[in-house]
């Protein structure tokens, strides 16, 4: 199920003992990764990231120059999106199928499968997206929805 | 070639120098803005990183997060 990782999890409830989240669990800095395949487990381990020719997963800072303010998602969640626009790379090979997007705590030395690499994903608002050979790879403002329930 | 001797707070402009400029942001060429944030060099989780994030004084289009030859220092 889209949404925070169990590492992710487990730093939320660990307030309640206490314990509250550190920057080795939400860095000062992410940065974006794109799937071809979804976790089917929230450790992450079953994840798989693009590899097209130019890919790059771009940083997001975790302040509000990086991240818009909390605000009303669907129904009764709270949801916060990307302040800036993000190049992951012009695609020099394809076509690749882009299932979802995760947030991660490295730029690209940590694989997805790895566990505690994603600390949240979430699908494709409008669903998968195809992408070609020469293909610009952008994320608009506001299109990544983080949400919380 | 875009000037990759950059530093955080220096004043930059959006280029192509390779012509991969994303397409949605040509509009944009040209901008100036002010580097925000750089990978650290002594952090392993930035390894290997070529990216810059850059903020703009625009409402539309308040920053990108992009490889650092599509921006120059603007002397």
């Amino acid at each position: 199920m889209a949404g925070k990782s169990i590492a992710q999890s487990d730093a939320c409830l660990n307030m309640f003992l206490g314990t509250f989240p550190t920057t080795t669990q939400v860095p000062a800095t992410t940065f974006v990764a794109l799937l071809t395949t979804n976790p089917t487990v929230d450790d992450g381990t079953s994840a798989v990231e693009t590899t097209y020719t130019s890919y790059a997963r771009p940083s997001i800072v975790s302040t509000s120059v990086g991240w818009n303010a909390p605000a009303n998602g669907t129904g009764q969640t709270r949801q916060i999106t990307n302040k800036l626009s993000l190049n992951f790379g012009t695609a020099g090979s394809g076509p690749v199928t882009i299932t979802g997007f995760a947030i991660c705590k490295t730029s690209g030395g940590t694989s997805v499968a790895t566990a505690g690499e994603i600390i949240y994903w979430n699908t494709l608002t409008g669903g998968n997206q195809t992408i070609n050979n020469t293909n610009p790879v952008t994320a608009a403002a506001a299109a990544l929805i983080v949400n919380e329930d | 070639m875009a000037d990759t001797d950059l530093k955080v707070g220096d004043i930059v402009e959006l280029v192509d120098p390779d012509g991969d400029f994303p397409e949605p942001w040509r509009e944009h060429l040209g901008k100036r803005g002010v580097v925000h944030w750089l990978p650290d060099p002594n952090d392993p989780a930035h390894a290997g990183h070529a990216g810059v994030i850059v903020t703009f004084d625009d409402p539309d289009f308040p920053g990108v997060s992009t490889p650092q030859r599509h921006v120059r220092k603007v002397e």
